[in-house]
């Protein structure tokens, strides 16, 4: 039966990848991640703009195409029809992050652009459901897994973060991995390695990493050390790799300008509403307080992390918070399960003393 | 009176107040022509007059964005508006609800305006929804914890869309929640039926809802019963597609519905429910906690998990179409089973803990 389910799942998470979760029209910033890409072997800044704008059109429809270059958008336009357009908006993607550094490898082996951009979303996807399926594995019994984690490759941020070039996808991957290490109390060098290479793939995900120092502090001393040396070390490397501080300033003055409009904390509000994210909180919040010790701890962490990156950065999409919403429905099932099997050992021990 | 009471009331005061506050009809729907269209009818003959009133009262009422793009010829919704056949033909569409349009008549006739009338019916039975909820939920959890559930009820996304929405909706999913309540609550499953049943004038689409319920609630006590209201819940079904020709649509009005034009359009309207429709928050969560209500729960929640899940597989086969307007009794019922689960199990670990048995 195991097995079976096994093959399934595998079968179902191509074609989910392929077919079900496929957009033939991707995400725009796929032209800038291709030029970053591009320009890492090329560096005239024509043969990279026209380089990346053939690969597109070999890519998407005659339609899509007019739409990624049309006048009414903006950016589009002026990347299309601008030299300095172009190399202006592509600087601004040219973050180092590790996914770019997976897709100019990718293009390095002979990939073209589009798939070196887009394959590592696409593979990314495919893990996520792997994870999420061993996951559940932990808590209950294969079938059950094999259900819920098809109804959670359902989620509306897997969607955004496959079809999208953005480090999203891998970011989500290392992230989901970090806490399935984390809440499982697997190989605690392994967990800080995703932990880095999370933060490395996605900037934000260092909140994540310090609220479990901060959770772990007391009982881990040394991993703490480690994990602060670790992430002190990476943050210096990822500014020294740029080589340029002035983006990373400019980052946090963004940072500071979200916090302080108004409009975009009453967005952030409607979006928690109309979106679904009350939907997590509300997990994250019974987890925490239905929940044993240990549930208590993670989802506290969760509903932490959570309120933390709303607060730096409130930007309610889908994409930031795929791999939160995924770790909520799978604590939801781990506390159901877990109360299941303690109220039933309390029964037969009960049974044994009447 | 016991304090515990005046705290519900006072709640509910509260409640209300915050319901009036998002109370902001744009009358931007599309369906709202047909439905004062269908109201109108009760009252006059001349398609001509109705038409003229409905969109005089659009005029009134709705902002000049709405309202032109109701009129402009260059926005598909405007054929109403130019074509009276048209016009007249899509309220046989709309003519499967008759207790949405009989109750909003009543309202007109009470005084209130045209357009407001299609929304206060709404307004009522979002209200009465969270009555019933809150009256289920705190039957398992403590007042507190009812309160704030309620409270985290009423922020769901679709809450505030039905609200205010001149559409069936409302009426229909506080019918289906009265019934799932009431199956809890009473032993006298006549009431179920009788709640079912207006629930199908409400919304056509019902009738599967039904036909699961019955059989589900009359199964396990005789098999002759069994037939019965199945017999019954089919006779209910059928009248479901003969009122509306009662209340003057043609025989072929079931045909409007798109999915129902050929097989490949059924074909499509499928797909998309698994690419497009499904893919929400809001389903990703209810489909994971009905599963584990289930799989983990007494025989209650299994009840309620097996009459939502059938009700909502057949719904989908029949009806190709998934929106979250469709399905928010089903998702109040899945709350409530969830909390329920949650408390009854805290509640017989605290019981049967093992210590305390040793202690005694």
């Amino acid at each position: 039966m195991k097995w079976l389910c096994n093959i399934l799942f595998v079968v179902y998470s191509i074609y989910f990848v392929l077919v079900i979760n496929y957009n033939d029209i991707p995400n725009w910033d796929v032209v800038p991640y291709m030029g970053v890409v591009a320009r890492s072997s090329d560096d005239i800044l024509k043969n990279v703009h026209s380089k990346v704008y053939s690969e597109l059109e070999q890519n998407v429809s005659k339609e899509r195409f007019y739409y990624m270059t049309y006048k009414d958008c903006r950016q589009c336009y002026l990347a299309y029809s601008d030299l300095k357009g172009f190399e202006q908006i592509v600087s601004t993607y040219d973050k180092k992050s590790l996914k770019t550094f997976f897709s100019i490898g990718l293009n390095k082996a002979g990939f073209s652009l589009w798939s070196s951009v887009m394959l590592p979303s696409f593979i990314a996807v495919f893990l996520i459901l792997l994870v999420v399926f061993l996951w559940l594995q932990q808590y209950v019994k294969v079938y059950l897994a094999l259900m819920v984690a098809i109804l959670i490759s359902l989620l509306p941020g897997l969607y955004d973060i496959q079809n999208s070039a953005a480090p999203s996808a891998m970011g989500c991957l290392l992230m989901l991995l970090a806490l399935y290490l984390w809440v499982n109390n697997k190989n605690k060098y392994l967990l800080v390695l995703s932990l880095l290479l999370s933060v490395a793939t996605s900037l934000n995900t260092v909140l994540l990493l310090m609220v479990i120092v901060l959770v772990e502090l007391l009982s881990y001393k040394r991993m703490l050390l480690l994990t602060t040396v670790g992430s002190i070390l990476f943050v210096a490397i990822i500014i020294l790799t740029s080589f340029d501080i002035v983006p990373l300033a400019s980052r946090f003055k963004t940072i500071v300008e979200g916090i302080s409009y108004v409009d975009r904390w009453q967005e952030a509000i409607v979006g928690i509403r109309e979106e679904g994210y009350i939907y997590y909180l509300f997990a994250g919040i019974i987890a925490v307080y239905v929940g044993d010790d240990i549930q208590r701890k993670y989802s506290t962490s969760l509903v932490a992390v959570f309120i933390l990156s709303l607060l730096l950065y409130p930007f309610l999409e889908y994409r930031f918070f795929a791999a939160y919403n995924i770790t909520f429905i799978i604590l939801l099932v781990r506390l159901l399960h877990i109360r299941y099997v303690t109220n039933l050992r309390a029964l037969i021990e009960s049974e044994r003393y009447t | 009176m016991v304090p515990g009471k005046v705290y519900d009331i006072i709640f509910f005061v509260f409640i209300t107040v915050a319901i009036t506050l998002m109370i902001n009809p744009k009358y931007n729907g599309y369906d709202e022509i047909s439905y004062m269209g269908i109201m109108l009818e009760y009252e006059y003959d001349d398609i001509n007059i109705i038409h003229e009133k409905v969109y005089d009262e659009l005029r009134r009422v709705a902002s000049p964005t709405v309202y032109d793009s109701y009129t402009n010829i260059n926005n598909w919704r405007s054929k109403q508006y130019y074509d009276i056949s048209f016009f007249e033909s899509t309220l046989n569409y709309h003519r499967a609800k008759p207790l949405y349009t009989w109750l909003s008549y009543s309202f007109y006739k009470l005084g209130v305006s045209l357009s407001f009338s299609t929304t206060l019916t709404n307004i009522i039975s979002m209200w009465l929804m969270l009555l019933i909820f809150f009256l289920w939920v705190s039957t398992y959890v403590p007042r507190g914890v009812s309160y704030i559930v309620t409270l985290c009820t009423m922020m769901l996304p679709v809450f505030t869309y039905l609200l205010n929405m001149s559409i069936p909706d409302a009426l229909a999913n506080m019918l289906v929640l009265l019934s799932l309540y009431l199956i809890s609550r009473t032993s006298n499953k006549r009431w179920v039926v009788l709640c079912l049943t207006l629930a199908v004038l409400a919304r056509v689409d019902n009738c599967i809802i039904t036909i699961v319920i019955v059989y589900f609630l009359f199964q396990e006590t005789s098999t002759k019963r069994v037939f019965l209201w199945l017999w019954l819940s089919v006779l209910l079904g059928i009248s479901a597609f003969i009122v509306p020709i009662l209340l003057g649509n043609d025989t072929g009005w079931i045909m409007n519905f798109a999915f129902l034009k050929s097989f490949n359009n059924y074909v499509g309207h499928l797909n998309s429910v698994y690419t497009y429709n499904i893919r929400y928050a809001w389903f990703v969560f209810h489909a994971v906690s009905v599963a584990l209500v289930y799989i983990y729960g007494d025989a209650v929640s299994k009840l309620y998990a097996k009459i939502l899940g059938v009700s909502f597989v057949l719904h989908v086969i029949l009806f190709p179409s998934v929106e979250h307007r469709f399905f928010v009794a089903y998702e109040y019922c899945i709350v409530v089973m969830l909390f329920r689960h949650l408390y009854i199990g805290y509640k017989n670990k605290q019981l049967i803990s093992p210590q305390k048995l040793r202690s005694s």
